[in-house]
């Protein structure tokens, strides 16, 4: 019984010090570059914080999870396969920024600036995009399942075999838009704006 | 009785209609702060980021000055936001001063300086609608920067 406690206190020990040094680790691999915990996350020389200036900047598969970028000024950013689930890039400039296959599914992006950006297969399930300007911005095998799209702008933008089911257009611009091949179910469209529309459903004026 | 009930309804809707164009009208209003600058470095008087006059006692007390004339209608008295209509500034850039490593804190509080100021200069106006008028041609660029310096020396409770 005596050698048996030895063996299981030992056991614990261990098991403590392998979980204290794995502690110790974790905040340096999820931080990134800094040699301290606290330290922010850099990528390809952009700094990941709020109001960061990183137009043009390379963060093609970068992980974003969760991450402030309020105020960012990504203009022409390759923001490709990046992972941005539940991110904040409210009132950031995302003008001209390329988003192909990038996850934003529950990103907060009101009042965002995403014009001529391309969205190829991304997923912004749930996203928040009210009153952000997508003008000129391409849709192409997205999802923009249940995102919340009030009162934003969509002049020339092109939504081509996109989810648009549950999505909410309400109090939008849609001049010169183009609906082609989307799945469109209980997506909500009232109040807005849709003269030359191309695609756009009857029931929707 | 219909009629009347007819007038009576165009009657409210004229004043809230009016009460509407009144309150936007005050809402792009700019109002000159009075405030005597003099005191302030003249190397302050530039736009450029970052913030000259961070921690300089003397502009947080011009600053809390001219923002309790100019700008707390919206931001709130003493940069209170908690209770404004404009979003709250204090936090603004505070994050930056938990970087331990100094050429990465100075650029982040430089990005939250050029993003505060360029919010002065030029205001918050998205498809037509001005939720902020702009600034430039009101406040100086020391003003201004006394203005950043006050707000981020204010806590956020």
């Amino acid at each position: 019984m005596h050698s048996f406690t030895h063996i299981a206190l030992a056991g614990a020990l261990c098991l403590a010090w392998a979980g204290t040094a794995a502690a110790q680790q974790a905040p340096q691999a999820q931080e990134g570059a800094g040699p301290g915990a606290s330290e922010p996350l850099v990528i390809n020389g952009c700094p990941i914080w709020p109001y960061t200036r990183c137009p043009g900047a390379d963060l093609r598969h970068a992980n974003l999870v969760g991450k402030n970028l309020a105020g960012a000024d990504l203009r022409g950013a390759d923001l490709t396969r990046a992972d941005l689930r539940g991110a904040n890039l409210s009132a950031a400039d995302l003008e001209g920024a390329n988003l192909t296959g990038a996850r934003m599914s529950k990103a907060s992006a009101a009042n965002t600036d995403f014009k001529n950006a391309r969205f190829i297969g991304t997923d912004l399930e749930s996203a928040r995009l009210m009153r952000s300007d997508f003008s000129g911005a391409v849709f192409d095998g997205a999802s923009l399942e249940m995102a919340r799209l009030n009162h934003a702008w969509f002049v020339g933008t092109r939504f081509i075999a996109t989810d648009l089911q549950e999505a909410k257009f309400v109090a939008t611009n849609l001049t010169n838009a183009v609906f082609e091949g989307n799945h469109i179910l209980y997506t909500l469209v009232a109040e807005s704006e849709l003269g030359g529309c191309k695609g756009c459903r009857p029931d929707w004026r | 009785m219909q009629t009347l009930h007819f007038w009576k309804l165009l009657a409210r809707t004229g004043i809230a209609v009016a009460a509407i164009f009144a309150l936007n009208a005050q809402a792009v209003e700019r109002v000159a702060p009075q405030v005597d600058t003099s005191a302030l470095p003249a190397q302050a008087a530039t736009w450029q980021e970052p913030n000259p006059l961070r921690g300089n006692a003397q502009a947080i007390a011009i600053g809390q000055s001219a923002f309790n004339q100019s700008c707390a209608r919206c931001h709130g008295q003493d940069a209170n936001g908690s209770r404004s209509p404009a979003p709250d500034l204090r936090r603004m850039g505070r994050g930056c001063k938990r970087i331990q490593d100094e050429a990465l804190r100075q650029r982040c509080q430089a990005d939250s300086d050029a993003f505060f100021i360029k919010s002065v200069r030029y205001g918050k106006q998205k498809f037509g609608i001005v939720h902020m008028p702009p600034w430039e041609d009101v406040i100086s660029p020391e003003l201004a920067w006394a203005l950043r310096s006050f707000v981020e020396n204010t806590p956020a409770r």
